[in-house]
């Protein structure tokens, strides 16, 4: 496997593999590549650890938090599928998945009694 | 306590053996002084003390259950006296009370608790998305 290096070259940045000189970049340029890097690797690490988040989403469905882990449509869909179908979640929720019967407010009224005809 | 279906309710629902848009459903004005509505432990009307019920109606018309939401027609008991009344229990009408399903309990409404003064009581249901009760 080859090894990266990141060397500092007066305004540049060089990156070396191997030893070679891969890349050389003014400093600004290196700034946004590694921004760029940072992203991509989140987004990687979001796809490697996929599993968990659609796990702990589907908990989070479960239960009605209103908290997003992820914004991939993938991970989210199959949080939706484990959230609707996976009975092993129950188990994870305290007193098992409550009730949601919900009532409406009605109003009683009470009318006056009518008037008797003498 | 709050507006809830009675345990024996659910397991009717799940079991097949209530529905709610084709039994002959009833309300009944309930006066906790003689008894106290349990969620969990009362299941029939013969449940439900005799002394307690103010009032009853006749069958609730016009019930629909789109969307798991369960209304009706508002309901008007005639010409009701005695006990001051804090709920109100909906109850699926056998004939029979050891099978007749106690299906809700309604004690948070607007106007109860009432008391009864010789003229009629009118329940009108909540006309937002909720209706009666979804479950």
């Amino acid at each position: 496997m080859s090894t990266l290096r990141f060397r500092q070259n007066y305004t540049g940045v060089q990156i070396l593999r191997d030893g070679k000189i891969v890349a050389d970049l003014p400093w600004d340029a290196a700034l946004r590549a590694a921004d760029a890097l940072r992203q991509v690797s989140k987004r990687a690490e979001e796809w490697a650890q996929a599993e968990k988040i659609a796990s702990d989403q589907a908990l989070l469905i479960r239960t009605g938090a209103p908290i997003g882990l992820s914004n991939n449509p993938t991970i989210i869909g199959e949080a939706k599928k484990r959230a609707q179908h996976d009975r092993d979640l129950r188990r994870y929720l305290p007193g098992g998945i409550r009730s949601k019967t919900v009532f409406g407010a009605p109003t009683i009224v009470r009318h006056n009694p009518k008037d008797k005809k003498l | 306590m709050a507006n809830g279906l009675y345990d024996s309710a659910r397991e009717g629902y799940l079991a097949g053996d209530l529905a709610w848009d084709t039994d002959d459903i009833r309300i009944i004005l309930i006066d906790e002084a003689d008894d106290t509505p349990d969620l969990a432990v009362d299941d029939f009307l013969d449940d439900r003390a005799a002394p307690s019920r103010v009032a009853t109606s006749d069958a609730l018309a016009s019930k629909t259950v789109a969307d798991g939401v369960a209304d009706a027609a508002d309901k008007t008991w005639s010409a009701v006296t005695g006990d001051v009344s804090e709920s109100i229990d909906i109850y699926e009408h056998t004939g029979t009370e050891s099978t007749s399903h106690l299906i809700a309990n309604i004690d948070t409404a607007t106007g109860l608790p009432v008391t009864p003064n010789g003229g009629d009581i009118e329940v009108q249901w909540d006309e937002g998305a909720n209706k009666i009760f979804k479950l």
